[in-house]
């Protein structure tokens, strides 16, 4: 009995001492994280409610990162960040790099630190709405820098695609991008003119109407953009000057392409197709009578039909090469929506900027360059 | 098949029928029909009441797995001994299993009950994620239940020619109770770390789902574990049965009892931290943020905790052991080396515990220059706490190695034969070596060190090219008079070379290559001079070698624990592979050289069993005590790292206990758990340790 008593009150010590040790060391409890409302629009309203997001236990910022020297920091300190985020990645201003930094961590990690150390913010454990990542992105460049509305639409235009989610960051390698660098204006123009830009392109009163109007492309576009529609300008199309390919009932006599300008009298019934061509180095406004025209449209597709092979020229609608494929076909004067099964076609040519593609054979770096500032420089009239 | 036999057999199909039944019509009947989100008992809260009935379900669990595997172990070392008295100790905790196994299993209905009552949003989704694993389950429980039976009252029939028969459904049992862990593991980690899972919470792949980041690290960590409870709840059984003995005889059968089953838990001991570590690694791969919060947040203090309790652990242990050189005769010869190994194991535990933030006082903390301590804030880091616990289970062993060559004198010459034991033992020193051999020759590290060199050369010299006379890229650049796209195949072709070069530098192991590469050399000439002194030289060197793989291993230990602090995070962490490595190799090594310096050697004098001061029973109490006590701590890390989710990054958690409750109070329902789960076993030992013939 004695021994019984004894071997009890010794494993009640034992408990005992374990939960008085445990109470008497800082009690922590954490409470779930709330939703921090981001209030209003303004500058200062966004970066006030950024600071409270990024400090808050929900973002989870501080877990890793500081405000202020810390050497218990596993990740950079973000004072002075707002300073740092427009020379931190060559060919990134500061908007785009902070979007990037947040949305897709691992496409640059400063040297020093440890890669996959953090998770995308947009995507659980953690799951920022995009309005409040906008609002931590107001917040972290208002550290050294100036958070203005300027700054703000910067950051809404990199966010866009991340918002529509056309962005999905792959791990591993990252596509390559051409640097940014310095030209000069002037000799920018003078390239301007003395190119095809010119002939399909309108800056002022300078050019024509049948490419996109550069005049304001310098306000509404980044360099990396214009950089990539002079190297790959079937890239991004924008929409209505993709490039239109005629196909002859005559045959033998060879397709015509280039911008549809105008179907007249009006699209749903046309008769004429007003075109506007390239060639050589001028430009051509062709009118194209459509009871001549076999097939016309942005789309090649091959199909196999019992045996053979067969191309279709068509408006494309929807869908690609595995799951089908819409496509508007202009019939006896009227434009009929046809869908292709993804099992009987045998290749498509999607549609192409009917730009010419090979300014990078034609042009030196220097000239690239100056042309690129040139464009940059066009933000409409002063 | 005998009448007895199958009247069990049918006794227990009924049990586990009745059990499974219920727990089928908890699922697929009541929890489709319950239509809140939540709801809430009586009296407690509900995360209360699944905390408490799943970690006494777990307790149970860790008891009726470890059990059969300690069981197992002792029957095979009575069957190669030829002492009766192993086979005896195997069967007496056999019996005990029964009654244990009802417990775990209704326990776990009810904590399934409580699940499915209280948190039916949730079960349902894990239902839909899991629901062709139960039948798996199901069949595990029947067939361990099955295999019980036969393993325990197929005893006296298995016997003789026979035993390995029973030694091998000694083994199925085994095999059955761990699909069984395993199977259930795969839930709890599927909770922490979800796979296989969209990220609106879709099942896209059962078996990645299953085999999630921390299914392995869980199964191997809690296998090792369960044998080291049950190593520990049979020496306190035994501790307790000594303390009320009546007579030397029943005095020295309890002591030895005692004896084998601390030997058995602190063996099982000795690699669990290198189990919890893997975990820790793992759980920081799957997320930063997880193992920060685990190590340097919310949890930082429990692991201070923790790391009590371990000291508690293994200073216990070795306490018994010292105590132990009493009923040794000749066992006072090496009394001398306790002091050491006192004053080393204590000094570990405390740098072990303390942390790297000190509770202070805004006047203490001004006065310390910050919250960290300017001395003892170096030892609140992992380098430090790396360090020392492989110290401690070097000093571990050491006590091992002393206690066991206690009451043995070796000849001068030792005879050529018996060497199966000690080749078989040193063979497994080649594990360590393969190891570090190739990762150091032939793995990735090794491959990437090797191309690191020849890239960084490629990539000189491509910019070298691109940069001509000029200064920069951009300089460069612009004052090209080539066309653009052939300046931007070459800047293509640099950035692609440099991205290469950066993967090649973040290769796991290229920082240690270098360093496996002098560990295998080091590791096999050492090995080379254990078979040379073996074979050739008949042991003549044998307590130098034995020192100077011990002093070697302490050595990495040190120096690497020390380097840690001059490295980056990234190098540091690969450090503690060295260290691991090192303490496992001089382990293996020193016990083979030990078992051939010893075959044969002449006795000093029986054991004294029986011959204990009672404070040595009550240390073995107290080892049980604090393992129980470290499975509920590390049960509420492990469910509460997920914090305001129930699947982490998947499914929120929005019940009203929702929050990370303070370590004070988890520390009342461990206890409580703890106590509860002494007070069944001391029931189900009470009825099942009756009087009866053993076979």
């Amino acid at each position: 009995m004695r021994n019984s008593r004894n071997l009890l009150l010794f494993i009640l010590a034992v408990a005992g001492s374990f939960v008085y040790i445990c109470n008497a060391i800082p009690q922590i409890e954490s409470q779930p994280a709330t939703e921090t409302p981001v209030v209003g629009g303004s500058p200062e309203e966004l970066v006030a409610a950024g600071k409270a997001i990024f400090t808050s236990d929900r973002a989870q910022c501080l877990t890793c990162h500081s405000l202020g020297e810390d050497p218990k920091a596993r990740c950079p300190n973000q004072e002075g960040l707002g300073e740092r985020a427009p020379r931190r990645k060559p060919g990134m201003g500061a908007a785009e790099y902070l979007i990037e930094s947040v949305y897709n961590p691992n496409a640059y990690v400063v040297p020093g630190y440890p890669r996959n150390q953090m998770t995308p913010v947009n995507k659980p454990p953690i799951a920022l709405p995009h309005d409040e990542i906008l609002a931590v992105i107001a917040f972290l460049n208002s550290l050294g820098g100036k958070t203005d509305a300027v700054f703000l639409e910067q950051v809404r235009k990199a966010q866009d695609p991340w918002r529509q989610g056309l962005i999905r960051p792959e791990e591993g390698e990252q596509q390559f991008r051409p640097p940014i660098f310095p030209g000069e204006a002037s000799s920018g123009r003078e390239i301007f003119r003395s190119q095809p830009c010119i002939q399909c392109h309108r800056v002022g009163r300078e050019g024509r109407e049948i490419g996109p109007d550069l005049t304001k492309i310098g306000a509404s576009q980044t360099p990396d953009y214009i950089l990539e529609s002079l190297f790959s300008p079937s890239a991004v199309i924008v929409r209505g000057y993709k490039q239109t390919i005629v196909f002859w009932k005559q045959a033998g006599r060879p397709s015509i392409r280039g911008v549809a300008l105008a179907w007249l009298p009006n699209k749903d019934r046309p008769r004429t197709l007003r075109l506007g061509v390239l060639e050589g180095e001028q430009t051509q406004e062709v009118n194209i009578d459509l009871t001549q025209v076999a097939s016309v449209g942005d789309t090649i597709v091959g199909v196999k039909r019992n045996g053979q092979l067969d191309s279709l020229c068509g408006e494309y609608i929807s869908g690609d090469e595995k799951t089908g494929l819409t496509l508007a076909f202009l019939e006896e004067g009227n434009w009929v929506e046809r869908q292709i099964p993804p099992q009987v076609i045998d290749f498509v040519n999607p549609a192409t900027s009917p730009m010419p593609p090979d300014f990078a054979e034609l042009l030196t770096p220097q000239q690239i360059y100056d042309l690129l500032a040139y464009l940059v420089a066009q933000k409409g009239p002063a | 098949m005998s009448s007895e036999v199958r009247h069990h057999l049918l006794a227990s199909l009924v049990k586990v029928g009745v059990l499974l039944a219920a727990a089928a019509g908890l699922v697929f009947g009541v929890l489709p029909r319950v239509g809140a989100v939540y709801s809430a008992p009586p009296f407690l809260d509900s995360r209360t009441v699944v905390w408490l009935l799943m970690e006494l379900h777990l307790m149970f669990g860790a008891f009726v797995l470890g059990v059969p595997i300690f069981a197992m172990i002792v029957e095979i070392v009575g069957s190669a001994t030829g002492d009766k008295r192993y086979d005896r100790l195997a069967w007496e905790f056999t019996r005990l299993l029964a009654l244990a196994f009802t417990a775990t299993a209704v326990l776990g209905v009810l904590g399934l009950s409580a699940l499915v009552l209280f948190y039916p949003q949730f079960m349902t989704y894990l239902g839909k994620i899991f629901s062709p694993t139960y039948l798996l389950y199901a069949a595990s429980i029947v067939a361990d239940a099955v295999l019980l039976v036969i393993y325990y009252y197929g005893w006296e029939a298995m016997k003789g020619r026979w035993k390995w028969l029973h030694i091998a459904v000694g083994g199925l049992l085994n095999l059955a109770g761990t699909i069984l862990m395993c199977i259930a593991n795969a839930w709890a980690t599927f909770m922490m770390s979800p796979a296989g899972v969209t990220e609106q919470g879709a099942l896209v792949s059962l078996a990645q789902a299953v085999q999630n980041p921390l299914w392995w690290p869980i199964n191997v960590h809690r296998l090792i574990a369960n044998v080291a409870f049950g190593g520990g709840i049979v020496a306190a059984y035994a501790a307790i049965r000594f303390l009320v003995a009546q007579s030397d005889p029943e005095r020295a059968h309890y002591d030895w009892m005692g004896y084998v089953g601390n030997f058995i838990a602190m063996w099982a001991l000795i690699p669990l931290p290198f189990a919890g570590y893997y975990l820790g690694r793992e759980i920081y791969a799957f997320s930063a943020q997880m193992g920060t919060s685990l190590m340097g947040g919310a949890f930082s203090w429990l692991f201070i905790i923790q790391a009590v309790l371990i000291g508690a652990l293994f200073i216990s242990a070795n306490y018994y052991m010292w105590l132990g050189l009493r009923r040794i005769p000749g066992g006072q010869r090496y009394y001398r080396y306790i002091l050491s190994l006192e004053v080393l194991i204590f000094l570990s535990m405390a740098i072990w515990m303390t942390p790297h933030t000190l509770v202070a006082s805004l006047a203490e903390a001004r006065r310390m220059g910050g919250a960290h301590h300017p001395l003892l804030g170096v030892f609140g880091v992992m380098s430090a706490k790396n360090t020392v616990v492989n110290l401690v289970i070097l000093a571990t062993f050491l006590s091992f190695v002393l206690y066991r060559r206690a009451n043995k004198e070796r000849a001068a010459l030792r005879p050529a034969g018996g060497m199966s034991a000690p080749v078989f033992v040193a063979s497994l020193a080649l594990f360590p070596i393969l190891f570090c051999g190739v990762n150091g020759f032939l793995g990735a590290g090794a491959q990437a060190e090797k191309r690191l060199p020849i890239l960084q050369h490629e990539v000189e010299t491509m910019r070298a090219s691109i940069l001509g006379q000029h200064a920069t890229v951009e300089q460069a650049v612009l004052a090209s008079t080539e066309k653009m796209s052939v300046v931007l195949e070459r800047l293509k072709e640099l950035d692609r070379k440099e991205s290469e070069l950066e993967q090649i530098r973040q290769t796991p192991g290229i920082h240690h290559a270098a360093g496996y590469r002098l560990l295998a050399i080091l590791f096999a000439s050492l090995l080379g001079l254990a078979l040379l002194d073996m074979f050739v030289v008949r042991g003549r060197g044998g307590d130098f070698l034995q020192g100077a793989i011990l002093a070697a291993a302490a050595g990495i230990v040190l120096y690497f624990g020390v380097r840690g602090y001059f490295v980056p995070a990234e190098v540091r962490i690969g450090y503690s592979v060295y260290q691991v490595t090192a303490v496992l190799y001089a382990l293996i090594v020193v016990t083979a050289l030990d078992l051939f310096l010893f075959f044969g050697a002449k006795s000093l004098g029986t054991v004294q069993w029986g011959n204990m001061p009672r404070r040595s029973q009550y240390t073995l109490v107290l080892l049980a005590t604090v393992f129980t006590l470290l499975i509920g701590l590390m049960g509420f890390v492990r469910s509460g790292i997920r914090e305001a989710w129930h699947v982490y990054g998947v499914m929120r958690d929005t019940s009203p206990q929702a929050f990370t409750p303070t370590m004070g109070y988890a520390a009342w329902v461990i206890t409580a758990a703890t106590l509860i789960f002494f007070a069944l076993l001391f029931v189900i030992f009470w009825f099942g340790m009756r009087p009866k013939e053993a076979p």
